[in-house]
């Protein structure tokens, strides 16, 4: 199930069934990867969601009809792999980084080392990168650890921080105002101007407990 | 050969047509907020529209000049000073080494761009001199101008004046925008699309290079408050789940979450970037 519907005057959506699923997810990277490798002219820029992609053109290249025909034309022969990679993020999750690593294992009453064995047990799958440079929306957080946003959002959050929001996990690449419960932070560089990007949708993401010593030594080889 | 800035101004900033093909990492396209302006100063100076140029805002910059080389300034209504003595925009006005151009605040407008004849001699930041304020990338080192930054021009052109005058917009501050509906413009109950389309906004002083948020009577939504994220462009026009209208410019998050119910033309987001805190906005539906 797929719709091409127009969005503003040169742009475009196309529209997958609207749930978030592993097979919608799929479609999405289907057509992800074809239009990435297509010789269709016009596209100016693709970006892929959990069941959307938004394309910009040129109107000045291509007409909306012609496109969406184009589109509404595209065979998929078998599910595309996208070059699937897992990535390995080490997160310090010390108190003195996880700034509310005790407020999270108090409000569900498991402890610290429970909440880190939750949390890097999962290979999340990288629905989308959005909203920032380099933001992952990930699935796959365990039920058990879903927190509600922060009442007051913080006004600084520091790079790497690694936090809960409602059903979702991920990690600030870069210091930002923001709401989300703060459970830990890596010492990775998440985005690094025009370096090859880190992580593409797509790919899987594994946390990995480190101590803040290693959190420090990583810090500092970075 | 470069010009050197004496006073940045609120917030002048190198832009140009746009960042385009990384979105799908989180990249904003950014570039000119008000692109007709814009592509207006840098076809009077002789470059291509979408080049690399000076936004101001609001209150522009003052330059010194360590060259000769010809500019062009359109856009909002800035008083433009050679050496203290007014010139006008939307014309060729060549500048001599130590020669002084002030730019003042924005009587009418917000945006004013400044076109040097010429090329500026900056990095590119994937493929683009657009400056993106947040992640502190693209432009000028990531940053805004300010008082002591040397712009260096790869290959300045002084131009002859018999080129073209392009007499000043207008820039009134109560405007009816056309849009497109949105992927979401058939989630709104049918009053709540109604009532968007008849209500006069107010724009509110919460604008920047990012969105725009409206004020007036919130508009109810029906079953549906929020989207599984999706994209957004500039343009787009969000109601948060309190009901208000925000629309997406040059540095919109490319995904959100909220209802996307309209998407202004080019023509009406090059007209809302010239629009004051206190200015009046209506809605109508553009048909083909």
């Amino acid at each position: 199930m797929m719709e091409v519907k127009r969005f503003g005057e040169k742009s475009l959506i196309i529209q997958f069934e609207n749930i978030i699923s592993i097979p919608v997810h799929q479609q999405v990277k289907n057509y992800y990867k074809y239009l990435l490798h297509s010789s269709m002219k016009g596209i100016k820029s693709i970006s892929p969601a959990y069941n959307s992609i938004t394309l910009i053109y040129d109107p000045f290249l291509i007409a909306f009809d012609t496109l969406k025909s184009e589109i509404e034309n595209i065979e998929i022969d078998g599910d595309k792999e996208l070059e699937q990679k897992v990535i390995e993020i080490p997160v310090c999750y010390a108190t003195s980084l996880g700034l509310d690593i005790e407020e999270v294992a108090q409000s569900k009453n498991i402890s610290i080392d429970e909440i880190i064995h939750l949390h890097t047990t999962p290979h999340y799958t990288v629905y989308m990168l959005g909203f920032s440079p380099g933001f992952m929306y990930l699935g796959g957080l365990d039920p058990q650890l879903l927190t509600p946003r922060k009442k007051t959002p913080r006004l600084q959050i520091p790079a790497g921080a690694v936090g809960l929001a409602d059903q979702q996990t991920g990690i600030y690449p870069s210091a930002t105002p923001g709401g989300w419960q703060i459970i830990g932070q890596t010492p990775i560089p998440i985005f690094q101007v025009n370096e090859k990007p880190l992580v593409q949708m797509g790919d899987q993401i594994k946390f990995n407990p480190i101590d803040l010593d290693t959190f420090h030594q990583l810090k500092n080889t970075k | 050969m470069s010009f050197e800035i004496i006073k940045g101004g609120l917030m002048t900033t190198i832009q140009d047509g746009g960042r385009y093909g990384v979105q799908d990492q989180g990249i904003p396209v950014s570039g000119f907020m008000d692109e007709s302006s814009a592509q207006i100063a840098n076809s009077l100076v002789g470059n291509s529209p979408n080049s690399a140029l000076l936004e101001c805002c609001q209150v522009g910059c003052t330059i010194k000049a360590h060259t000769e080389f010809s500019v062009a300034f359109h856009g909002a209504h800035m008083e433009l000073k050679l050496n203290n003595h007014l010139v006008s925009q939307g014309k060729i006005i060549t500048l001599t080494t130590d020669d002084i151009l002030s730019i003042g605040f924005a009587t009418k407008g917000m945006y004013g761009y400044l076109a040097i004849a010429g090329q500026l001699n900056l990095p590119k930041i994937y493929n683009s001199y657009s400056t993106y304020l947040p992640a502190k990338f693209g432009g000028y080192y990531g940053k805004k101008l300010e008082m002591g930054d040397v712009v260096h021009i790869l290959k300045p052109n002084i131009l002859s004046n018999s080129f073209s005058v392009i007499k000043p917009q207008n820039f009134p501050q109560q405007i009816v925008l056309e849009a497109l509906p949105g992927p979401e413009w058939n989630e709104l109950p049918k009053e709540s699309q109604e009532l968007l389309l008849s209500t006069t906004y107010t724009i509110s002083k919460d604008i920047n290079r990012i969105g725009y948020r409206l004020e007036g009577d919130p508009i109810p939504l029906g079953n549906q408050k929020e989207i599984i994220s999706s994209g957004m462009v500039k343009g787009t026009m969000q109601i948060t789940s309190a009901g208000i209208p925000i629309i997406m410019m040059a540095d919109a998050p490319t995904s959100g979450g909220y209802l996307r119910v309209l998407n202004l033309t080019e023509r009406a987001c090059d007209q809302l970037a010239q629009m004051q805190v206190g200015g009046k906005v209506l809605f109508k539906i553009k048909t083909a």
